[in-house]
């Protein structure tokens, strides 16, 4: 693979929402972000990541609602602790934090959707391809060492 | 490429006219998906929402005993419903179809032709591999409770109120002030027509007030917001008004009486009103309240001299706030805007200069009920010889408010004919451009030009008392480029107007969260399409009328407020709601009863059988946000439509090489 | 078609000129929307006829005639705050000029003071050995290791014999605080600022990247600068040449800029100066476009002035976010005006207005701008001009005022 791999798990009602007004609008962004819509970022469990990465993804985005303005009324409170939890367990098998991140994007914020792609791919895009490293969940051999740019 | 699990799925790739095919090559988004196991068929086609399309798949299932549906076409916000629809008149289970989002997502996002095809075929491929597992869901009809909530009190809320009354549901109206007619009981005027705003607007009043079907509900606001689509509980708290309406008679003699003066809100602090008042002599209900921060009773213990001159006896020292919860079946939004008031109007001298007022302290500066009983005059009483009107103050503005507010350019030249025709003064109206889309507005702009306003092409950049002649002393100075006569003016003038746009109302915010509608960053709310949903929201149930969705003039606002109201009608009266199937449910063979799941319900669905020690969803209860699912360690509580499996298969076809 | 096109090349002569201008950092200027606000707030309008919004328009549309108002600007940036579509205007005209420089199609007076920058690092054409002298004969020390601030003196305070007194008031206020400084003698050159916004990108490289040398090898945790314009030079554009907006109080990395009045004001607050002796006098405080709208320091001079025992304050009409401008800035200070429409003369009108018998600024150009206006107009002895450290040096000296 030359380019970063990028699953990004979005909520239906804020970051979905958002991520179709950068389309309204025309903005363009990283097309390395493949996006998976879930009804509330409260659904999102830990395996949905460790299965993303396992699968030859080098980094996964997580979008929810603005704090206080979860559809589901917290969901997204779930979902940060779940994720932090994540995100510390996999620094123990040294998986860079920056391959994960979460962000709250609302129903308006179409720029700043297209923005954080753009932004998270190149942080992909520096921390290289994660390649073997995946191995710890599966065994599986991933991708070459560098990105060719 | 998986294995064949004997599905015979179908693919269709819209073209969306040229919004999809100009960026991806749809035809070989179709040749890819013909790849993977068990696609009996992928076409690609011109506009599959269209009936010619739908009609496509309904053929194909029939012809080629299609069981699964994959749609790369719009985002599924759009049209999930449309091809959901198209499979169940095929026979098929709805949620049997599936659709991919390569417009709103891809095409219209992505600057590469080869990127953007290589990523619709990814997510196609996705697709046709989550749509194997998908697994036939059913709609649950349920009741819809009778009554609607409105919320907000103005103009908007006050037709959509009647109308809802008329036509036989019963309404609660809740406005946080003490008296309804919002913003438009302060005007004198409106614009084009220069009808007299009291005049049109009293009348609705008094029958929000008299209506059999009304519920009103002043000095409240509502609290809290519960419940499921077509059932919601409304909690409403009513502050304490120290005055019983129900004995009152509103003779209006405690006015008179107190001692204790405070600036009015409603004539925006130009007079000042008493501790126990109404805001306006034409108040619905016109009853008064007494403001506990300005009463000198609740100060120092003393005075009470509403109380000795009151015959009745109607006031009550003791008094507290009322809650009141309500059932409803839908609920209007029509929380209104508030006045820009932000830093712009103080870079123009507002506050610095008495003689600068901004368009609220006009309108009431210009009302006949007003502090000048409509007399145009300046703080000593002079009439003014020369007045300059300030368009896009703050507004258009990238560093306040970046939207026009529709309304300021008219309103502004409705202020230069009213001060022409009271008091013949010069009128000197700077904008950037005049904005006159409406029905005779542009003839109105016509008209005031003919009446001789000085119509200047610039934006004012300072106003200041600094003279530098003879002409110029004592005055004004408004100091703007005419931009078309390229010349940069100072007009000395005795009086300067301020125009500001219409920002959001803050209290519009804790609404918009307690009925999980969003709000867009200039804090307005926001409608489900803009365009094909402009009164609907993200909640069922829920419906926006005026101001609260975006600035508006008042034919727009009443425009919009009878339509939520036909909406909340409708919704209301047809009495049953269809739930999705999209719901949660727990595997009584996998649950052990460890009861995580039982407190994460953010909406209290599941609950412990303690017969069988396991946990069971209310589906009617259920919204489908699956926190369950995420957090149940057995595997046994899942969410339907959004299962493990189908979300990892999706996680497969979208990272497949 | 074809007569469109040569329709087009008539209508615009110079679209080329146009194009260059978006792609060197004016690309703003598509987003104009022609509301006039710049020519009502900038201070050339009582004086002359200036029009920013026409500037934009006939360079964006390739019109003939922006290169005669190019030089205008002096860049106090009340058009970029007041724009409604916040738009860096002082930019744009940056972006005309560096073209026009190009061309040689700038005024020759520039050609002095941008020549002695390339030549000897500062653009009044001293030799480059002159500069110490002062801090010299004030033994200021040399910076360096356990020194806590560098202090950074602006060209016009190291050579120029008005300019000197404010550098000497500094550091009797400095050794006042117990504050501990050094000097960088000879090895310091022009910060660059003006070269910049005069549109010598290249003057400006040489002197930020001769600069940027001597920070490396000194390594100031904290540097004291003497003008405004070395302020934003360093905390703005010694990263982003380009002065867009940025919240960046403390300037970049390790190094923190200051304004030398930040410092006093925190001197006097923390009780390190104590200003005794009274001066008694009505003063006006001038707010340099660099230091105040560029970099938000308002306040700190105006404490510094209200510590002064006797010193009674009067603001002017146009004061803090308003402020006039000396008309220094973007080169003006290399530029010609004549008596009577130079932009200081509006600000001694304001000056006597107030009342005021002292105008305080802590700029060396609004010094030596200022001064000038009031020698033209031959009112020396109604109005003088003295920087802030000076009237605190003179407060701080022992004996009653």
């Amino acid at each position: 693979m030359s380019e970063p791999r990028i699953v990004a798990f979005l909520c239906h009602w804020c970051s979905y929402t958002g991520a179709d007004l950068a389309g309204t609008a025309r903005i363009k962004y990283s097309p390395n972000v493949r996006i998976i819509r879930v009804m509330c970022s409260g659904r999102i469990e830990p395996q949905f990541l460790l299965k993303a990465l396992r699968e030859g993804a080098d980094g996964v985005l997580v979008c929810g609602c603005h704090p206080g303005d979860c559809h589901y009324h917290e969901g997204n409170y779930k979902c940060l602790r779940r994720f932090l939890m994540l995100r510390q367990m996999l620094g123990q098998y040294g998986i860079e934090e920056g391959r994960l991140r979460l962000e709250w994007v609302s129903a308006s914020e179409g720029d700043r959707f297209a923005k954080l792609a753009d932004e998270f791919t190149e942080q992909i895009r520096a921390l290289g391809p994660l390649g073997g490293r995946a191995a710890f969940v599966e065994g599986t051999q991933q991708g070459g060492t560098s990105w060719a740019s | 490429m998986t294995k064949p699990s004997g599905h015979r799925i179908g693919v269709y790739v819209c073209h969306c006219g040229v919004n999809i095919s100009s960026v991806v090559d749809v035809t070989e988004v179709a040749a890819q998906a013909a790849k993977e196991g068990d696609v009996v068929l992928a076409k690609d086609y011109k506009f599959m929402c269209s009936a010619p399309g739908q009609d496509l798949i309904r053929a194909d299932i029939a012809e080629h005993k299609l069981d699964r549906v994959v749609v790369a076409a719009c985002s599924p916000r759009m049209h999930d419903d449309t091809f959901r629809g198209a499979c169940a008149k095929a026979g098929l289970n709805p949620y049997f179809s599936h659709m991919v989002n390569i417009r709103e997502q891809d095409s219209w996002v992505t600057k590469d032709k080869a990127l953007a095809t290589q990523k619709a075929v990814a997510l196609v491929r996705a697709a046709v591999r989550r749509v194997r597992r998908h697994e036939p869901l059913y709609s649950k009809e349920v009741d819809v409770q009778p009554g609607v909530l409105v919320i907000g009190g103005g103009i908007a809320g006050i037709q959509a109120a009647l109308t809802i009354a008329d036509g036989g549901q019963h309404v609660w109206l809740v406005e946080k002030e003490p008296t309804i007619g919002g913003h438009m009981a302060r005007f004198d005027k409106t614009f084009p027509t220069l009808d007299c705003s009291a005049c049109i607007l009293t009348p609705k009043m008094n029958a929000v007030g008299s209506h059999p079907n009304i519920t009103l509900l002043t000095s409240s606001e509502v609290k809290d917001v519960s419940g499921y689509v077509g059932n919601f509980r409304a909690v409403i708290e009513t502050r304490a008004r120290y005055v019983d309406h129900d004995v009152c008679n509103g003779c209006g003699l405690c006015m008179e009486k107190c001692p204790k003066k405070v600036p009015s809100e409603f004539d925006e602090g130009l007079i000042p009103r008493k501790a126990i008042y109404v805001p306006f002599p034409q108040a619905v209900p016109n009853k008064p309240v007494i403001d506990r921060d300005a009463c000198i009773y609740f100060q120092n213990g003393k005075c009470k001299a509403c109380e000795k001159i009151c015959g009745p006896q109607a006031i009550r020292w003791d008094d507290q706030p009322k809650t009141t919860e309500i059932q409803v079946g839908s609920v209007v939004v029509a929380t209104g805007f508030e006045m820009y008031r932000g830093p712009a109007l103080a870079e123009l001298g507002y506050g610095k200069y008495p003689e600068v007022y901004h368009a609220l302290e006009f309108e009431r500066l210009n009302n006949a009920s007003g502090p000048t009983e409509g007399k145009i005059a300046m703080r000593d009483g002079r009439t003014p010889q020369s007045v300059a009107i300030v368009h896009c103050v703050g507004s258009r503005d990238k560093k306040y408010k970046p939207y026009c507010s529709r309304v300021c350019c008219m309103y502004s030249l409705k202020f230069a004919h009213l001060i022409q025709e009271k008091t013949g003064a010069e009128v000197w109206e700077f904008y950037i451009d005049v904005r006159s889309p409406g029905k005779a507005y542009e003839e109105f702009y016509d008209r005031i030009r003919e009446e001789g306003a000085h119509l200047i092409r610039g934006k004012v950049g300072q106003v200041t008392d600094q003279a530098l002649t003879d002409d110029e002393r004592g005055k004004l100075i408004v100091v703007a480029e005419d931009t078309l006569a390229q010349q940069r003016l100072r007009v000395p003038v005795d009086m300067v107007i301020l125009s500001p746009g219409l920002a959001s109302a803050p209290k519009s915010l804790a609404v918009a969260q307690l009925l999980k509608c969003s709000t867009d960053k200039d804090g307005f709310l926001i409608e489900k399409h803009p365009k094909l949903a402009p009164i609907e929201t993200a909640t069922d149930g829920v419906f926006l009328a005026g101001c609260c969705q975006g600035p508006k003039d008042i034919p727009d606002t009443v425009a919009q407020a009878q339509g939520a109201a036909s909406l909340a009608l409708q919704f209301v009266g047809k009495g049953k709601v269809l739930i999705e199937g999209r719901t949660a449910w727990a595997d009584d063979q996998l649950c052990s009863g460890c009861r995580i799941c039982n407190s994460l319900c953010p909406y209290g669905a599941i609950t412990f059988d303690e017969a069988k020690k396991i946990s069971v969803v209310n589906e009617v209860l259920c919204k489908g946000c699956g926190t369950c699912a995420a957090a149940c360690p057995s595997g046994a509580a899942q969410a339907r439509h959004f299962k493990d499996d189908q979300i990892f298969t999706e996680i497969e076809g979208v990272l497949a090489p | 078609m074809a007569s469109a096109e040569v329709s087009l090349k008539i209508a615009a002569p110079m679209l080329e000129v146009a194009q260059t201008v978006r792609e060197q950092g004016g690309e703003q200027l598509k987003e104009c929307y022609q509301c006039g606000t710049c020519t009502a707030v900038c201070p050339w309008g009582d004086l002359r006829s200036f029009s920013p919004r026409r500037f934009i328009e006939l360079a964006r549309t390739g019109l003939e005639g922006f290169e005669n108002d190019a030089w205008t600007c002096v860049t106090c940036k009340r058009c970029w705050d007041r724009c409604p579509q916040d738009i860096n205007i002082p930019q744009l005209f940056q972006s005309v000029r560096r073209i026009l420089l190009e061309s040689n199609s700038n005024p020759r007076t520039l050609n002095q003071p941008l020549g002695s920058l390339r030549a000897v690092g500062n653009p009044w054409g001293e030799p480059i050995e002159k500069r110490e002298t002062w801090a010299r004969q004030a033994e200021v020390p040399v910076y360096g290791p356990g020194v806590e601030h560098l202090l950074f003196t602006c060209c016009t305070n190291d050579y120029d014999a008005r300019n000197k007194l404010d550098s000497r008031a500094i550091v009797e206020v400095l050794r006042a605080a117990g504050a501990s400084f050094g000097h960088l003698g000879n090895d310091q050159r022009c910060c660059g600022d003006l070269a910049y916004t005069a549109g010598d990108t290249g003057a400006f490289e040489q002197m930020r990247e001769a600069n940027r040398a001597t920070f490396g090898r000194a390594r100031p945790g904290s540097v004291l600068v003497t003008s405004p314009h070395c302020l934003h030079a360093f905390r703005n554009r010694y990263d982003d040449p380009e002065g867009r907006r940025r919240d960046d109080g403390n300037g970049r990395g390790e190094t923190r800029y200051r304004h030398v009045v930040e410092l006093f004001a925190e001197a006097i607050k923390s009780g390190a100066l104590r200003p005794t002796r009274k001066v008694t006098r009505k003063v006006t405080y001038h707010d340099p476009c660099y230091l105040g709208r560029y970099n938000g320091v308002y306040d700190a001079p105006r404490e510094v002035l209200a510590a002064i025992p006797g010193l009674e304050l009067r603001e002017m009409a146009h004061h803090r976010e308003a402020s006039l401008c000396c008309g220094g800035g973007g080169g003006g200070v290399w530029v010609e005006t004549a008596k009577g429409e130079r932009l200081g003369d509006l600000l001694i009108r304001e000056a006597l207005a107030a009342g005021a018998e002292t105008i305080a600024t802590a700029c060396p150009f609004c010094v030596q701008m200022l001064e000038s206006s009031i020698l033209s107009f031959g009112l020396e002895e109604q109005l003088k001009v003295a920087t802030v450290a000076e009237l605190l040096a003179e407060s701080l000296r022992p004996g009653e005022g």
